[in-house]
């Protein structure tokens, strides 16, 4: 198999030029949202194990006001993260020394959209999990297990069509490997509609099961 | 009277265990309203459910007469079970973060660090408190925002001496000032010094309601001693006031029925003839009362 791939210098390939960054470079950082997703862990279970969920309640907010402070958490980290991937973009675009206008600019950055509904839908699931088990680290264990193990195993056992949306997939086929395009193999090169749909509807499904968590529990 | 607080049949199940069964309560503006009962009997329990945290299995309660809007815990003052803060703030962030909950526009954060005494370690981390202070800066979370109401789980847990008659002294001073109090405590003796009013629980179930002065009233003991103490038994159980005659180590004590006094029974003792040995009355305690409520209801 090896000697069928053409033999390529990835150095005369456009991957930090306009357009092609603004794919390749979220579908790198979508990596590193599992980091932030353990910030967003972290701090609810910390607010069951300190009590102060229970004390912030009894002060005067609703449970939905809370659940909502812990989503802003979540949008706060996927707006910043995003706002990074815009700005190290725009520097590793610029910096190709390749002539650069408005047409080659803004093309593919659906995929920066994408980047930010990845994130947020990715850290409310986060925020679920730490609901529904209130500790740190039976959440990041059901968080890795469910993503590298359970739902894999699941895709392998059910068709495409079902697999490629279930939650996991669907955030991450907001941005398929970009890079085989590279190889000679095309690729998507625009976001598909519906796995955003999907990935925001998956958003809100678990906001609604985090409310329900919280409103049935006795804190 | 304005009504503070309501509740009505408010019952909790965990499992097949009824932690709270069919309580009905009712608290007026400017009660300090003691809910005493021994460990486990389900105070904890109904603050936990008044204050939005546990959800009741059935039944209602009302703050204010106007239901149980989340946003109405902004007056109420509260500390539930234990002191629940940010570890990693400091004692003046946590209360600070408090007062931005409550949406308090000018919160005298200094002013309540000053009455509950926590002025010496406000500035440490909350993580590195001893129990005690942990309390107090409790205590000053309850003080922001000028409440209507403090609900005070077990107030004096975990305090010294010291702490424990400053804070008995803060709660009076609090309801000097008009603002209503409910607590709970299962210690009589902090009832009885601190609360105008007491629910006595057991098992979830209440056992009385009402004025303490009224739980006492009827309660006083006077033990009586004769040389001849068969004859003192034969008149003591003629006269018509006597609620209970108990023979206890060389004396009698009795307990008279509402409205019949000590003297009375002493002109009685000594018009029939009793060479009376020792005659002393005793005020009631709220110890002696709650146990009797308790064997009372001895299931
Ligand atoms: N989360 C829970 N799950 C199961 N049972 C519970 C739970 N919380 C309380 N209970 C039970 O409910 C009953 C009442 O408990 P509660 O904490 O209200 O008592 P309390 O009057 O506050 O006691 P204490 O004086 O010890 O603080 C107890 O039997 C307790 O074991
Ligand atoms: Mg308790």
């Amino acid at each position: 198999m090896a000697n069928d791939v053409p033999n390529i210098d990835l150095a005369l390939k456009p991957i930090l030029q306009f357009p092609d960054v603004w794919q390749n470079l979220t579908y790198i950082a979508g990596y590193f949202k599992i980091i932030l997703a353990l910030i967003v862990i972290t701090s609810v279970s910390n607010e069951f194990s300190y009590g102060t969920a229970r004390q912030n309640i009894i002060d005067g907010i609703s449970r939905r006001e809370w659940l909502f402070s812990k989503i802003g958490l979540a949008k706060v980290l996927a707006l910043y993260s995003t706002l990074l991937v815009i700005v190290i973009g725009f520097i590793l675009g610029y910096s190709q020394g390749v002539q650069v206008d408005t047409a080659t600019i803004f093309p593919r950055m659906d995929y920066v959209l994408a980047y930010f509904i990845e994130l947020i839908v990715y850290f409310i699931y986060a925020l679920f999990l730490a609901l529904l088990l209130k500790r740190t680290g039976l959440s990041i264990i059901l968080l890795l297990v469910y993503d590298f193990i359970l739902e894999p195993i699941l895709s392998w056992s059910v068709p495409d069509s079902i697999s490629n949306f279930l939650p996991m997939s669907t955030i991450d086929n907001l941005n398929t490997f970009p890079f085989s395009k590279y190889l000679g193999n095309p690729i998507e090169a625009i976001v598909s509609l519906e796995q955003l749909v999907w990935a925001v509807g998956y958003g809100i499904a678990f906001i609604v099961f985090s409310y329900l968590i919280l409103k049935s529990k006795d804190l | 009277m304005q009504k503070i607080l309501t509740t009505e049949n408010l019952s909790k199940n965990y499992g097949i265990l009824k932690a709270l069964d069919k309580l009905s309560l009712n608290v007026t503006k400017g009660d300090v309203f003691g809910i005493l009962g021994p460990n486990g009997s389900g105070k904890t329990t109904t603050l936990g459910i008044l204050l939005g945290v546990t959800n009741a299995t059935s039944g209602s309660y009302s703050w204010f007469e106007k239901g149980k809007n989340d946003h109405l815990r902004k007056k109420i003052g509260a500390l539930l079970d234990k002191p629940n803060f940010y570890p990693h703030l400091n004692g003046f962030q946590n209360l600070a973060l408090i007062a931005d909950i409550k949406d308090l526009k000018s919160p005298k954060i200094h002013e309540k660090i000053e009455i509950s005494g926590v002025s010496k370690f406000v500035n440490r981390k909350f993580g590195t408190y001893s129990t005690g202070m942990k309390q107090r800066l409790a205590l000053a979370a309850t003080l922001l925002g000028e409440p209507e109401v403090l609900v005070l789980d077990e107030p004096t847990n975990g305090l010294d001496p010291e702490g424990i008659a400053d804070v008995r002294e803060l709660i009076l001073k609090i309801a000097n000032q008009g603002i209503t109090v409910i607590m709970s405590s299962h210690l009589l003796d902090e009832v009885q010094k601190v609360c105008t009013h007491v629910a006595v629980l057991k098992s979830g179930k209440k056992l009385y309601e009402g004025q303490v002065q009224s739980l006492l009233a009827g309660s006083d003991g006077i033990e009586i001693a004769s040389d001849n103490m068969a004859q003192l038994e034969k008149v003591l159980s003629g006269f018509i006031g006597i609620e209970q005659i108990e023979k206890k180590q060389g004396t009698f004590k009795v307990r008279l029925k509402d409205g019949f006094k000590a003297s009375e029974l002493s002109s009685f003792l000594i018009t029939n003839g009793i060479d009376i040995t020792h005659f002393s009355h005793q005020k009631g305690s709220l110890e002696q009362e709650f146990l009797h409520l308790l064997s009372e209801n001895r299931a």
